[in-house]
C-alpha cells in the first residue's frame, strides 16, 4: 500500500542522481559516468539541483511537495521549520477559525509585544514636547531592550506625563527577545534626546487585583488603595464566610505568612502599615456578593508592564487548540442542558435536568451555584442561552433551585484545649460537603461524624438527622454547626 | 528565487551562453508556472486565503472552489452571496454547527438561501422567526408562544400541524406568511426540504411547509379566534409543501 512517505519521499542529491541515471538506462543509455564538464553530466547536475528544491534535503527553496501535504493534514508530523509552522497557522485559521497568538498579517512565527507605562518628566527650563506613536524610543541600560512610544501625549514644562511604550520586537524568549524589564529601568532617551526630560517606567503603588478562581464565584469586588507597605509585599485575601459587605468575613496574609482574621468586610478596611481594602457588593444584585473560598490577591508595588508579551505559540499548543474545536460528541439531552447552563454563566455550578411529567417535550432545568439562590439575572441568562440552542420540538423551563438549610443537632465531646480548632476544621469541611452536594442529593450524618472525629473530637452522640434527602429541585446550604451542635469540653 | 532566474546560474557553460541561457530561463519559467499552479491549487482549499499574488497578498479562492468548500460542510451559497461572505461562513462553520437542530439553525440557513417570512412552529407550543438578517442570534431571533392558537375541545392548546396533535407533540413545520418564487418552483421547494433535512432536529418530525397565499390559516395568526375579523370562509388559500418531495398542494382558491 502506498504511504505518504512513498508519495513525498525526501530525496538526497545522490538519490536524485540515481533516479536520473535510472531513467537514462531505461531509455537504453548504458553509460553511468561521464568526464567532468561533459554535456549530459552537467545537465544532470543542473536538474539534480532543480529537483532537489522540490523534494530534497537540504532545502534551498521551499519543499513544495512536502508543503502540499502539510497544508492538508495538520496532524502530520512536520519538520520544525518556519515553513511548516506557517502552513499549520494557515490551516488553523482557515479551517478551524483558530488564530495563533499573533496576527497573520505579521511575521509568520512571532510572539506578542510587551507594553509598559513610561513616565516622562520635564524640568522648568524646557518643553513642552509632543510624543506620538513611534516618535520616541526609551532604552534600558541594563538589558539594552528598546521600547517605542505607542501612545501619545504632551510632556509639560515642569511636569510629567505617562505614556505607553511598546517593545521593539515581539516576545520570543527562546531566541533572546525577552521584554520583562523591571520598574525604574527604562531611563535612556538617548536615541531621541529631549533636553530637560528624564524617563522612567514607574510602577504603580498596587497591582490589579486578581482572583482565584477567575472569575471569582462571588460577584462582589475588592479594590485596593491607600498607604503602601515599607517593602514589596504580596497580599492574599480569602473570604471565610458568605455574605454582603459588613456580613461576609475574610482573612488576609502578607508574603505567604500566617493568616490574619477573621475580619469583617467593609467599605474601608485598613491593613496595619499597609493598604486599605474596599469591598463593594455586586451591582446587579447578587446576594451574597462574597463567597467563602474565593481568594483575591495583589502586590505592592505593581508593575509598569500593562501587557506582557507572550512567546510564540508552539505548534503543539496550536494543534491542541485545533482538536479542542471538535464539539462534545455526547448527544444525551440531559448532558446538553447541563453544559449549556454552565456555559451561560460561570456562577452556575450545579444543574439538574428532568422531563416535565405533564407537558410533553418540556424539560425542567434546575440551576444552582456555590451561593444560592442564584440571582434572577443568571436565571434569565441561562434561559435565553438554552432557548437559542434548544432543538425544535423541545422547550426548557429554567428554574432556580430552592434553598434548603441543613440544620444538624447532637452533642460533640472535644478536648478543651482544642475546642476552637476542632470547631473550625469540622465546620469548614462540613460546609464544603453540603455546598458540594448536587441538587436533589442526599446529605448523610455519617459524613459529619467523620469530619468531627478527623478534626479531633473524642466522641459524638445523638447526631441528627441521620439523612437529608433533598427534593428534586432543592439545593442544600449548611447552617452553622458551631451554633447548632452542643459542644462539650472534656 | 524563481526557477527562471535560478536555472541559468547552475547549468553547464553551454547553457549559460545566450541561446542556452534562454533555454534554461524558458524551462525555469515553465517550472515556475507549474510551481505557482500547484501552490494556487493547494490554497484553493482555504476559504479566505485561497490564492496569493506575487506580492504575497492573499485573496479568495476561485468561486467554484469555494462552492466545493461550502458543499463539503453542507452549506449553500446564498443568491448573489459574495465570496467574502461565503468564505466567512465556511470558516465559521464550527460555530454554526452547534445550532443544528435548533430554530436558529434552520431559519438562518433558510434566510441565507434566500427564503423569507418564515416561522418555525412546534406542536407543543413554541414558534420562532427572524427579525433581522445580521447573522447575530441575539438580535435576529425571536420566539413566540403558540399557546394562544385557536383551541379545540379535547386537545391541548397550541399549534396544530395536523389532526393528530396531542398524540404526536414532537411534530413541527414551517409557515411562510408571504409567497415567493422559490416557494412556487419545484427546485425551490426541493432546496427548502434539503435545508430542513440538513439542519432540522433529529428528535422531532417535520411535517412540511405551509405558505399562506391569501387570507389566514387555522391557528395563524396566533391569537385569532372564531369570529374574529378576517376569518372569511371561502377566501383563504394555502400551499402545502410536503417534506418528501411530492407535489405541493394548494387548498382554497
Amino acid at each position: 500500500m502506498t504511504t505518504i512517505a512513498d508519495i513525498v519521499p525526501t530525496f538526497t542529491d545522490d538519490a536524485i542522481k540515481a533516479k536520473l541515471l535510472g531513467y537514462l538506462q531505461d531509455s537504453e543509455t548504458p553509460v553511468t559516468d561521464w568526464n567532468s564538464g561533459a554535456f549530459i553530466r552537467s545537465l544532470m547536475v543542473q536538474w539534480q539541483q532543480v529537483l532537489i528544491t522540490y523534494a530534497g534535503v537540504p532545502n534551498p527553496d521551499p519543499q513544495l511537495r512536502q508543503r502540499i501535504v502539510a497544508g492538508g493534514l495538520p496532524l502530520l508530523p512536520a519538520s520544525p521549520t518556519a515553513e511548516a509552522s506557517s502552513w499549520l497557522t494557515l490551516v488553523a485559521d482557515q479551517w478551524f477559525k483558530t488564530t495563533r497568538n499573533f496576527s497573520l498579517l505579521g511575521a509568520q512565527v512571532a510572539g506578542t509585544f510587551t507594553v509598559q507605562n513610561v513616565t516622562l518628566t520635564c524640568d522648568g527650563s524646557h518643553g513642552p514636547y509632543s510624543v506620538t506613536p513611534g516618535s520616541h524610543i526609551v532604552r534600558s541600560p541594563v538589558t539594552g531592550n528598546r521600547y517605542i512610544s505607542n501612545g501619545s501625549g504632551t510632556i509639560p514644562t515642569s511636569g510629567s506625563v505617562t505614556i505607553a511604550f511598546r517593545s521593539e520586537y515581539q516576545q520570543d524568549s527562546s531566541n533572546g527577545f525577552n521584554y520583562s524589564d523591571g520598574a525604574g529601568t527604562l531611563t535612556d532617551l538617548s536615541a531621541n534626546p529631549l533636553p530637560g526630560v528624564t524617563a522612567s517606567n514607574v510602577a504603580p503603588s498596587f497591582s490589579a487585583v486578581s482572583t482565584s478562581p477567575s472569575p471569582s464565584v462571588g460577584a462582589g469586588t475588592m479594590t485596593v488603595g491607600g498607604a503602601t507597605p515599607a517593602a514589596p509585599t504580596a497580599y492574599d485575601v480569602q473570604i471565610l464566610t458568605d455574605g454582603q459587605v459588613t456580613a461576609a468575613t475574610f482573612q488576609y496574609r502578607a508574603n505567604g505568612g500566617p493568616w490574619i482574621g477573621p475580619n469583617t468586610t467593609s467599605a474601608s478596611f485598613a491593613i496595619p502599615s499597609g493598604p486599605t481594602l474596599t469591598f463593594v457588593n455586586d451591582g446587579l444584585g447578587a446576594n451574597p456578593s462574597f463567597i467563602h473560598g474565593d481568594r483575591y490577591y495583589f502586590t505592592s508595588p505593581g508593575t509598569p508592564i500593562t501587557t506582557a508579551g507572550v512567546d510564540p505559540e508552539t505548534d503543539a499548543a496550536l494543534l491542541l487548540r485545533i482538536l479542542g474545536r471538535w464539539p462534545n460528541l455526547d448527544a444525551i439531552p440531559d448532558e446538553k442542558h447541563r453544559a449549556w447552563a454552565k456555559q451561560a454563566s460561570p456562577l452556575v455550578t450545579r444543574v439538574r435536568v428532568s422531563q416535565d411529567s405533564t407537558r410533553p417535550g418540556y424539560y425542567v432545568v434546575t440551576i444552582a451555584g456555590k451561593a444560592n439562590p442564584l440571582a434572577g439575572g443568571v436565571q434569565t441568562a441561562v434561559q435565553l442561552y438554552i432557548d437559542q440552542r434548544e432543538s425544535v420540538g423541545a422547550i426548557s423551563d429554567v428554574e432556580l433551585a430552592t434553598v434548603y438549610s441543613v440544620v444538624m443537632t447532637g452533642t460533640v465531646y472535644v478536648p478543651a484545649a482544642k475546642m476552637a480548632a476542632v470547631q473550625a476544621a469540622a465546620a469548614a469541611r462540613w460546609n464544603d460537603y453540603v455546598n458540594g452536594t448536587d441538587i436533589g442529593g442526599i446529605i448523610r450524618v455519617v459524613v459529619l461524624e467523620q469530619f468531627l472525629r478527623d478534626a479531633g473530637a473524642t466522641n459524638v452522640a445523638s447526631l441528627s438527622p441521620l439523612e437529608v434527602a433533598l427534593g428534586a429541585t432543592f439545593v442544600a446550604v449548611p447552617s452553622d454547626i458551631i451554633a447548632s451542635l452542643t459542644w462539650v469540653a472534656v | 528565487m524563481a526557477y527562471a532566474d535560478y536555472m541559468p546560474t547552475i547549468g553547464p557553460s553551454i547553457l549559460r551562453r545566450t541561446n542556452g541561457a534562454a533555454l534554461s530561463r524558458t524551462t525555469g519559467a515553465a517550472l515556475d508556472d507549474q510551481r505557482n499552479r500547484l501552490l494556487q491549487g493547494v490554497l484553493a482549499r482555504f476559504p479566505l486565503k485561497g490564492n496569493v499574488d506575487a506580492n504575497g497578498a492573499y485573496g479568495p479562492p476561485p468561486p467554484d472552489a469555494l462552492d466545493q468548500q461550502l458543499a463539503d460542510r453542507n452549506l449553500r451559497r446564498g443568491p448573489g452571496e459574495s465570496d467574502a461572505s461565503a468564505g466567512a461562513r465556511v470558516q465559521n462553520a464550527w460555530d454554526d454547527y452547534v445550532f443544528a437542530g435548533s430554530h436558529w439553525g434552520v431559519l438562518r440557513q433558510l434566510q441565507i438561501a434566500g427564503y423569507a417570512a418564515m416561522n418555525s412552529l412546534q406542536d407543543n407550543g413554541r414558534y420562532a422567526h427572524l427579525t433581522g438578517s445580521t447573522g447575530v442570534i441575539a438580535t435576529d431571533l425571536a420566539f413566540g408562544t403558540l399557546m394562544t392558537c385557536a383551541d379545540r375541545a379535547g386537545v391541548p392548546p397550541g399549534w396544530t400541524s395536523d389532526d393528530r396533535r396531542g398524540a404526536y407533540w414532537s411534530q413541527w413545520g414551517l409557515l411562510f406568511t408571504a409567497d415567493a418564487t422559490d416557494l412556487q418552483t419545484v427546485g425551490g421547494q426541493a432546496i427548502l426540504n434539503s435545508i430542513v433535512a440538513d439542519w432540522g432536529p433529529g428528535t422531532a418530525k417535520y411535517l412540511g411547509a405551509w405558505v399562506i397565499l391569501a387570507g389566514v390559516v387555522w391557528g395563524w395568526p396566533t391569537t385569532m379566534q372564531w369570529g374574529d375579523g378576517g376569518l372569511n370562509w371561502g377566501g383563504n388559500s394555502v400551499r402545502f409543501i410536503p417534506p418528501d418531495g411530492s407535489p405541493a398542494i394548494v387548498t382554497g382558491p
